[in-house]
């Protein structure tokens, strides 16, 4: 009897100090106030593009290929597209030849974009830009293309003397995209 | 031989009751006293007073309602939010908090600054939204911040409380660090920003200036 009696008031006395811990003393009581907004959204844009067949369907991630048989030249259009929401001012082509031929031996690449996409007759409506002519494989248009859009590219090699198999490339920077903006609203 | 121990009992009940009054009428004589009270004829009153916070989009702006979309890198949006402090209580303590949920990379930076930054300026006179700018002394409340240090309160730099019925006008800007990602054939790299979401839900709190005591 005299042990339970012990018990509960050791019981008592813990919940007593638990208590004291638990709630906060008075002086600490503070009110506050709060103004929450609803929920809201910010989205990121996207930037990318792709070659793909004249008029075909843009699959990303996948490179164009154009081959081409020993002592003939190569003529090969195709169309860039642009895969992202964000307009963009350029991009970059890497087309690489297979096999490859060592420096000065490479073909000797052509570029030659058509932003209207309309080829007639070998000739470009609205006028073609000559994005060079070299053997790296590198070139660089600062055509603008807007988000969804496409145009039309045509590379070409004069006669040669091997096959080879082109692999056209596409890349985008941020350099590649419109100028960053302040919005005011 | 009843009937005598019952008359015994009686006589000792009537003595004891007897005696029990003239103790208690004795005793009410030595402590009698005077009383005197004063009361105030108008009752005091005493009101508990009120914190109230509000926010309502700044003049001529949509304030949080509407969507930021397809930001490039280095793109700066501003908003226009106005506080009031409503009640009839000052504040101290303006904070802010922002939970974000949303692309992991536009809330947490990796190696590089890439998640989304929140500013927050003031003004003393409404934003002038044409060009963002303030006519007044512009102050800054939080220096940009990426998202994810602002999931715990944010406490502003310079106006730490608000006087009673006083706004604080201010511009939130949300910013995507200039940053460089290059895609090739239409794919972005791994951990990209781009096209990415966030939905934000931001938070001002203000807490009551210290408890006074008056002495008039």
């Amino acid at each position: 009897m005299m042990k339970h009696t012990r018990s509960a008031s050791a019981v008592a006395a813990l919940l007593a100090v638990l208590l004291l811990l638990l709630v906060p003393s008075t002086a600490a009581a503070q009110t506050r106030a709060a103004a929450r907004s609803a929920v809201a959204v910010t989205a990121a844009g996207s930037w990318g593009a792709v070659a793909a067949p004249v008029g075909g369907a843009p699959v990303a991630g996948r490179s164009f290929t154009a081959s081409t048989s020993a002592f003939v030249g190569l003529s090969q259009d195709f169309d860039v597209v642009n895969l992202g929401t964000l307009p963009l001012v350029g991009h970059t082509f890497q087309i690489r030849t297979d096999p490859g031929f060592a420096g000065p031996r490479n073909p000797t690449l052509t570029v030659v974009l058509c932003p209207t996409g309309a080829w007639k007759a070998g000739r470009c409506a609205g006028g073609e830009v000559s994005l060079g002519t070299n053997t790296s494989g590198n070139f660089t248009s600062t055509v603008p293309l807007a988000p969804g859009g496409r145009y039309s590219v045509n590379v070409s090699t004069p006669w040669y003397w091997g096959a080879f198999t082109s692999t056209v490339n596409v890349s985008v920077a941020r350099d590649h995209v419109r100028a960053a903006t302040l919005t005011n609203n | 031989m009843d009937r005598i121990k019952m008359k015994n009992t009686l006589r000792i009940g009537a003595v004891a009751l007897i005696g029990l009054s003239a103790l208690s009428i004795g005793a009410n004589g030595v402590y009698a006293t005077l009383n005197a009270k004063a009361t105030n004829v108008t009752p005091q009153v005493a009101d508990s007073g009120t914190l109230s916070l509000t926010m309502i989009p700044g003049t001529g702006s949509a304030g949080f309602g509407t969507k930021i979309d397809n930001l490039a890198p280095g793109d700066v949006s501003n908003r226009y939010v106005d506080l009031t402090n409503g009640g009839t209580l000052a504040s101290t303590g303006l904070s802010l908090d922002v939970v974000a949920t949303g692309t992991p990379s536009l809330i947490t930076d990796g190696s590089t600054s890439k998640a989304l930054r929140v500013t927050v300026k003031s003004c003393p006179v409404a934003w002038d939204l044409t060009n963002g700018t303030c006519t007044g002394t512009t102050k800054t409340e939080i220096a940009a911040a990426p998202l994810s240090s602002l999931s715990a309160a944010r406490a502003f730099t310079t106006t730490t409380g608000l006087t009673v019925g006083a706004i604080s006008r201010l511009q939130v800007s949300i910013s995507l660090p200039d940053q460089s990602e290059t895609t090739l054939n239409g794919v972005a790299p791994v951990g990209t920003v781009q096209g990415g979401s966030v939905s934000l839900t931001y938070s001002f709190t203000e807490a009551q200036a210290s408890p006074a005591t008056t002495n008039r």
